[in-house]
């Protein structure tokens, strides 16, 4: 039994390797995380604010902006990357279309939308996921149900998810004209993506929940390996296929929109880690899902680092974040060019 | 020699897909063991008869029967642990491995969500399979390198790790060079001879009549006839079904089928 057996310890060996390497990536930009940023403090200094060890040195407001500031952002940049990367598994798999993402599919544009709508309308703070999370849902199906309508082909897909996305991207620009300068400031970083307003309150909502949600996903690896497989194949081996796919749209909304109401629209994380996890450990999701989980984490966390730390560059004297989204798009935007040209010479689009 | 335990009973079926009658009130029964050929030209209802036994598509009249059980009164996962299918193609947008696919056949076994790996079980089917059909270099290759012939090869393996009593084939030598044609046809042929009922489409009427031992001719959705090859393909039943001349050549127990013109061609030639 040698063969089977082999290539199940290869995939083993494959995901101990790159969760283990991913895990302590994500402690190192972690710790960078929390040393980078207008105030710079020294690795050391960092260490013992974080361990508590020298009560007697008192680092006043350094104290503050590593625990309370930086801490809470960085784990937060964690989660979020892990969620969005997953949402962009789980999209890519069920819709058997390596070109989506939950940005794509106008899912985060559409939870942004929903979440200054709330905001706008006075609602508290905490609701905000869940509004996020209704308006997710609501621009995902539109698309689902375009897509179809323009005959449900990868390209369709695409296409209708960027329409839908176009238009409430641009109902959240709209609704800058209408609320106070102070909310106006919580789109526009919406609009641009950014993790500078994380708090422990939001990472305190954000944690459990998608943590549960991406144990949860983890859980049902198997039935995404047989729907790779096409629909009719996946039904053939035991799947009620129409019920899966409901339950996965509802994970994918979850999953993308919860970030999006804390940090606005990121987009392009759920495309590009996937897709490179896809390159190192396969397309099985018992591999696929956890590596999306730390590639994804590791991807924002350096996006955000880079965001922080980039003005050391190109203007040290003035101490101002870039936008975190804009960002990875400038990155995320030529990987999907890429792989439309890769894509559309394998199948037809 | 197949038993002659009744496996599948269809009774009047009947699809609709808006106004085209896919199925016209189809009646049959398969014994235990046998490899029925489905035969008809294009759009004769093969496809969509072999989707109603498993499920796909539910007949908009009849009823369909496994060992007695109508398919309606099965879950999806008792029935894939009974019938698994070989289909025409699968979609190839991700790169899994052939090992990847063929552990696919162990997931109607693999109860509940906590399971993670496959058990010891469902490796030593895997590679009792694995082994018979000579897969074990090719495991690691992504799918959609291989040729067409090991994509169906490998389609086959997943359904046999399936552990079926039935296997539904589309298409089953359909794009194959002649060689893969006669090793899928046997292939088949020699899983049927181990008790498991083998239902296939074909277009191929030699290869059909050479490794089924009963055949069934499909047009317009309704059954033309059903029986042996011998009985099946003849000159007439074939110009009736395929408006085609044929001439049919008893050589020992083989037929041989020579298509010599068509009749009420759709293709204006002058």
């Amino acid at each position: 039994m040698s063969h089977i057996i082999d290539v199940l310890k290869q995939k083993k060996v494959k995901l101990f390797i790159t969760v283990t390497l991913g895990t302590f990536l994500i402690f190192l930009f972690i710790l960078s995380a929390l040393c980078i940023g207008p105030a710079y403090v020294s690795l050391t200094k960092t260490i013992s604010i974080l361990l508590n060890v020298d009560n007697k040195q008192d680092y006043g407001n350094l104290r503050n902006i590593v625990l309370n500031i930086r801490l809470p952002r960085a784990l937060c940049a964690v989660i979020f990357g892990a969620a969005l990367s997953v949402a962009g598994a789980l999209a890519q798999a069920t819709l058997r279309n390596p070109l989506v993402d939950p940005y794509i599919l106008g899912v985060s544009s559409g939870a942004a939308f929903g979440a200054a709508l709330f905001l706008l309308l006075g609602f508290s703070m905490l609701i905000l996921p869940a509004a996020a999370f209704i308006s997710g849902m609501i621009a995902f199906i539109i698309t689902i149900f375009l897509s179809r309508l323009a005959g449900g082909t990868t390209i369709s897909v695409v296409l209708s998810g960027i329409a839908i996305g176009t238009l409430f991207s641009s109902l959240l620009t709209l609704l800058i004209y209408f609320c106070s300068e102070e909310k106006s400031h919580y789109i526009v970083l919406w609009l641009t993506g950014s993790l500078s307003t994380i708090r422990w309150s939001d990472f305190n909502v954000a944690f459990p929940v998608i943590t549960i949600l991406l144990v949860y996903v983890l859980l049902r690896a198997k039935e995404l390996n047989v729907i790779l497989l096409g629909d009719e194949q996946a039904m053939q081996l035991g799947i009620n296929i129409e019920k899966l796919k409901y339950e996965v749209y509802t994970l994918v909304a979850l999953l993308a929109s919860i970030p999006t109401a804390y940090s606005g629209i990121i987009g392009f994380i759920g495309l590009m880690s996937p897709h490179i996890c896809r390159l190192i450990v396969g397309s099985d999701h018992r591999l696929l899902l956890p590596a999306s989980i730390v590639v994804g984490a590791n991807m924002l966390l350096l996006a955000d680092l880079v965001a922080k730390s980039a003005y050391m560059l190109i203007m040290p004297s003035s101490p101002t974040e870039l936008p975190l989204g804009a960002l990875i798009s400038m990155i995320g935007a030529p990987y999907f060019i890429y792989l439309l040209i890769k894509v559309r010479g394998r199948y037809a689009l | 020699m197949p038993s002659n335990k009744i496996k599948i009973k269809i009774v009047d079926v009947a699809v609709q897909f808006d106004s085209i009658r896919a199925l016209n009130n189809v009646s049959f029964h398969v014994n235990t063991g046998e490899f029925v050929g489905i035969l008809g030209p294009n759009g004769a209802g093969k496809t969509t008869l072999l989707r109603c036994i498993y499920k796909a598509v539910k007949p908009s009249s009849g009823a369909i029967y496994i060992d007695g059980k109508n398919v309606e009164e099965f879950s999806y996962k008792k029935l894939a642990r009974i019938i698994s299918s070989v289909p025409a193609e699968i979609p190839i947008e991700f790169n899994l491995t052939v090992a990847d696919i063929i552990l696919t056949g162990r997931y109607p076994y693999m109860d509940g969500s906590v399971r993670w790996w496959e058990s010891k079980k469902d490796l030593l089917k895997a590679d009792e399979v694995i082994r018979k059909l000579r897969l074990q270099n090719l495991l690691n290759r992504l799918f959609y390198t291989l040729s067409s012939g090991q994509k169906r090869i490998v389609l086959i393996a997943k359904a046999l790790v399936q552990e079926p009593k039935i296997i539904l084939a589309d298409e089953l030598i359909s794009n194959l060079d002649l060689k893969y044609q006669l090793e899928v046809s046997e292939l088949l042929k020699e899983i049927s001879r181990s008790n498991v009922t083998v239902l296939a489409t074909f277009h191929d009427l030699n290869i059909a009549s050479r490794f089924c031992n009963k055949l069934i001719l499909l047009k317009d959705g309704k059954v033309i006839s059903i029986g042996e090859p011998s009985k099946i393909l003849t000159p007439d039943l074939i110009r009736e079904v395929y408006d085609v001349k044929a001439k049919v050549i008893k050589e020992s127990d083989k037929l041989i089928i020579i298509p010599e013109k068509s009749i009420n061609s759709n293709i204006n030639y002058s």
